[in-house]
């Protein structure tokens, strides 16, 4: 790869459960980013966040793609890719370096050597490989609390990593969709954990010092990150999201189609129960293909089918969390975004299970074309355009966190 | 005991002058039939019941293959699999035609809500048939519906792998309909005349199954002297663990009785062995004119009593047609095995609770279910009805595992399992929520 024609524009893809995104930003003069456009398609042959059907999500993908070059006159060469999926795991790891030069001074090359060292710790089982290595804090020479130990001095380093790791099969089943014809072929920069995207996108650097956690609830996967003190503590995915909700209600009610399941659940669906809604009912016209027939609901059960799957996912999650005993350095609160965010009663629903506030995230924080972006869906999306910006801006020493990803999934980006 | 005089059946004659008035109050509520066609033989055999001009149930055409579903008579159809197939067919893979029904699992569903009884049509040995027909006949159980698929096997010229998938096929068919006729068309072509032309060879499977549906059709619907009415099928066929028989005979003339019982005990699917008397339950359904007599019947029925067993469980209905004078039909349903009784108390291996039941609930929760309360029966047994603990009733279960129906949206991903918990299966389900009067 010629690094001569840096492309000015940065192009993020989600291939979603639901819905394939695209967002172009641009790195301005300042380091800042501005979004220019974005592209939506409703994807096809994802289940959970993973590409099961390799033929039916290239098509779409790529006419996502052409429908976004057309659209914002543009020609998409290299794009920045999430991935996600429930097999996807973290764990933090310490790793040591012994300070080379004579004069103790921690050079870059020293810092490098204990992340490898932190990621070697991590006990692979076959065939999984890492996604990030996510640089926490540094020690020198057993002194805690360093962000940057470079041009320190000491003579032992210490690093704190946060490895991301997943089955590298079930992330090439998502990358083989972006060359499925030559033409239309695009080239990853960097493959980027969905949910460390989402909080790229919806947290300030205020949120993450305080301590908080975020849930990307999609269609497909819940993606959730912690962070604390600034740092990123914990990771993980839960394949449980709105295709759930959807299958429940469809069984709870007898429905006869996801279609309408959906629907119910967008213009009646709350996933908190008010005592008020006792005896209140619902006409939902049930049936498109046999004569129309109307019937009717009780409100509760809507509510109690969606409350039960919701509390489900939020205490398991809250368990993993907490068992890290991350609780007591949340002080934020927990952030909501993913297109099931938008369900009402989830605000409350969090509130009472984690006993933290909780809000509802979109992102935020960007210049230009701003309302389009401010969707709970594209936190994704537009957290790829924001890690892009940032290994551009670190892309002077292509040691960033994308050289350790294309070196250790023995790719070329 | 004579199952003759058990019926204690009253003088056809003496009957005739009285007004033909039915022992039995007729069935309240009309049966509603579904009749699926699934794959090309089973579309062919519907198309046989329009050409026939049977108009009296719902029929629905189900293929992966768009141009042989354009060019069936049936009105309603459904094409399966459009994603995965492009309309082309299942290419003989029952894998596809199987992952072409859960595609479209809730359309199906859509079509075969609200009927009591419903048909499933399918040839074995193919794709589209072998893989979706199970599948239907499960989304159709499901649905409440009491399923009786008709299925063929194909010829042995066709070569061993199409009967292995067949023979696949079947099992499956069996774990998922309530009970299934089979009947090798092997069998058929030899009751077919010398004349049959090579195109005309699947012209008596498509009769077989056509008449199998309006046979039952009528027994069901036809009020006789004694009735022979839903439940009555039910008790033979609803999960039939064994062989189910079937067939039937007509007769005109003097030699009626004689030619009737010859085609009803010498149908391709009893002629062969001693199945009728190893049959455990027997429906055995005559229509007949008015003309009939009292000796003829006892004859008829004795006739047919020496093909059963000693412990047979037999019920008999009589219609009596006006249109059927000096004309007789006899058909006869029978199952060797038990039929498997749905009511019985499911023997399931405890589960463990999920975890979260016993947590105190939190504001915004659900609220706690009653355990043993008579909701929580009725929720138990919907969901056995449903087929969702009916897993460890059914004698094999290798195929089609029972919760696949339900699940397409997660179809060919990982289960997404928690401590050993499914969580693809709905919470309210596993957390034994019960949503009344739904
Ligand atoms: N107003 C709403 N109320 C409830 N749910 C909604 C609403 N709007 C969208 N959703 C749900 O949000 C989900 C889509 O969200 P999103 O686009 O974040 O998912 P995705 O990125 O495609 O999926 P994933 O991240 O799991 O792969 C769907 O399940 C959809 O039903
Ligand atoms: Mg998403």
């Amino acid at each position: 790869m010629i690094f001569s024609r840096k492309p000015p524009l940065i192009v993020g893809l989600d291939i979603g459960t639901s819905a394939i995104k695209i967002a172009v930003g641009e790195r301005r003069a300042d380091g800042g980013l501005s979004l220019m456009g974005s592209h939506r398609v409703e994807s096809r042959g994802v289940r959970k966040g993973e590409v099961v059907h390799h033929a039916e999500a290239s098509a779409c993908i790529m006419q996502a793609v052409q429908e976004a070059e057309e659209a914002l006159n543009m020609e998409i060469g290299e794009i920045e890719l999430a991935l996600t999926g429930g097999h996807i795991d973290s764990a933090n790891q310490r790793g040591t370096a012994t300070v080379s030069s004579e004069t103790h001074e921690i050079s870059e090359e020293d810092v490098e050597e204990a992340v490898t060292n932190a990621r070697a710790g991590v006990l692979l089982a076959d065939g999984k490989v890492v996604l990030h290595v996510v640089r926490q804090q540094f020690y020198i020479d057993g002194k805690d609390g360093v962000a940057n130990p470079v041009g320190l001095l000491g003579s032992r380093l210490e690093a704190d990593a946060h490895c991301i790791y997943g089955i590298g099969t079930r992330f090439q089943n998502t990358l083989n969709c972006l060359h499925e014809r030559r033409e239309t072929s695009v080239d990853v920069n960097n493959w980027v954990f969905s949910g460390l995207a989402s909080s790229l996108a919806i947290l300030d650097r205020h949120d993450k010092e305080l301590g908080s956690i975020v849930l990307d609830i999609g269609a497909g996967t819940t993606d959730y990150v912690v962070y604390a003190k600034g740092m990123i503590r914990q990771t993980g995915v839960l394949a449980i999201g709105g295709d759930h909700l959807t299958n429940d209600l469809l069984l709870g009610l007898k429905l006869q189609s996801r279609r309408r399941a959906e629907a119910i659940i967008r213009e009646h669906g709350s996933v908190w129960l008010d005592p008020t809604v006792r005896g209140k009912t619902v006409k939902v016209k049930t049936s498109d293909l046999l004569a129309d027939r109307e019937r009717t609901f009780q409100l509760e059960h809507i509510h109690v089918v969606l409350n039960a799957r919701m509390d489900e996912m939020l205490r398991i999650i809250r368990d993993r969390v907490f068992s890290q005993g991350l609780n007591d350095l949340v002080g934020a609160g927990v952030f909501l975004t993913g297109g099931c965010a938008r369900l009402p009663g989830l605000v409350e629903l969090t509130q009472s299970i984690f006993e933290m506030p909780a809000t509802l995230a979109a992102p935020q924080g960007f210049d230009g074309q701003v309302e389009q972006f401010a969707e709970p869906e594209m936190s994704t999306v537009v957290g790829l355009v924001k890690y892009g910006q940032i290994k551009r801006g670190e892309a002077h020493s292509q040691r960033g966190i994308g050289a350790y990803v294309r070196r250790f999934l023995g790719m070329a980006g | 005991m004579t199952p003759f005089m058990s019926t204690n059946s009253p003088s056809p004659q003496k009957n005739e002058k009285s007004g033909a008035a039915p022992r039995r109050a007729p069935i309240e509520k009309k049966v509603r039939i579904k009749v699926v066609g699934v794959g090309g033989a089973g579309v062919n055999a519907i198309d046989r019941l329009v050409l026939d001009g049977f108009d009296e149930v719902s029929l629905l055409a189900v293929n992966t293959d768009a141009q042989a579903l354009a060019s069936s008579v049936v009105t309603e159809k459904l094409q399966i699999g459009e994603n995965l197939t492009y309309g082309l067919g299942a290419g003989g893979d029952p894998q596809i035609g199987r992952f072409a029904a859960m595609e479209d699992i809730e359309q199906i569903r859509d079509f075969v809500e609200g009927y009591d009884l419903v048909f499933v049509a399918a040839g074995m040995g193919g794709g589209t048939g072998t893989g979706a027909g199970p599948v239907i006949a499960r989304v159709a159980r499901e649905e409440g519906a009491l399923v009786l698929a008709l299925v063929t096997l194909p010829f042995t010229h066709e070569g061993k792998r199409r009967m292995e998938i067949a023979d696949d096929g079947m099992q499956t068919m069996r774990d998922s309909a309530d009970a299934v006729i089979c009947i090798a068309n092997d069998k058929l072509l030899a009751l077919a005349d010398e004349e049959t032309s090579v195109l005309d060879a699947f012209r008596p499977t498509d009769e077989f199954l056509s008449n199998g549906v309006r046979k039952i059709w009528q027994m069901l619907t036809r009020t006789g002297l004694i009735n022979i009415d839903f439940a009555d099928l039910c008790s033979v066929l609803r999960r039939q663990s064994g062989e189910t028989l079937f067939g039937f005979g007509e007769g005109q003339g003097d030699k009626k009785v004689e030619m009737a019982l010859q085609g009803a005990l010498s149908s391709p699917l009893l002629n062969d062995s001693d199945v009728l008397a190893k049959s455990e339950s027997v429906l055995i359904g005559v229509t007949h004119g008015p003309d009939f007599t009292m000796p003829q019947l006892k004859k008829l029925f004795d006739r047919m009593h020496e093909q059963l067993g000693a412990k047979v469980a037999c019920k008999q209905g009589i219609v009596v047609d006006e249109n059927f004078r000096d004309r007789l039909t006899v058909v006869v349903i029978a199952s060797t095995g038990e039929a498997i009784v749905t009511e019985k108390p499911s023997v399931r291996p405890t589960k463990k609770q999920p975890e979260t039941t016993k947590q105190a609930p939190a504001r915004g929760q659900a609220p706690p279910i009653v355990e043993g309360s008579p909701e929580e029966q009725t929720l138990r047994k919907g969901l056995r009805r449903k087929g969702v603990a009916e897993v460890v009733d059914q004698p094999k279960q290798e195929t089609l595992k029972l919760d696949d129906t339900t699940l397409g949206l997660f179809e060919r991903v990982e289960r997404t399992v928690v401590n050993g918990e499914d969580l693809d299966r709905p919470t309210f389900i596993r957390r034994g929520i019960v949503l009344k009067n739904i």
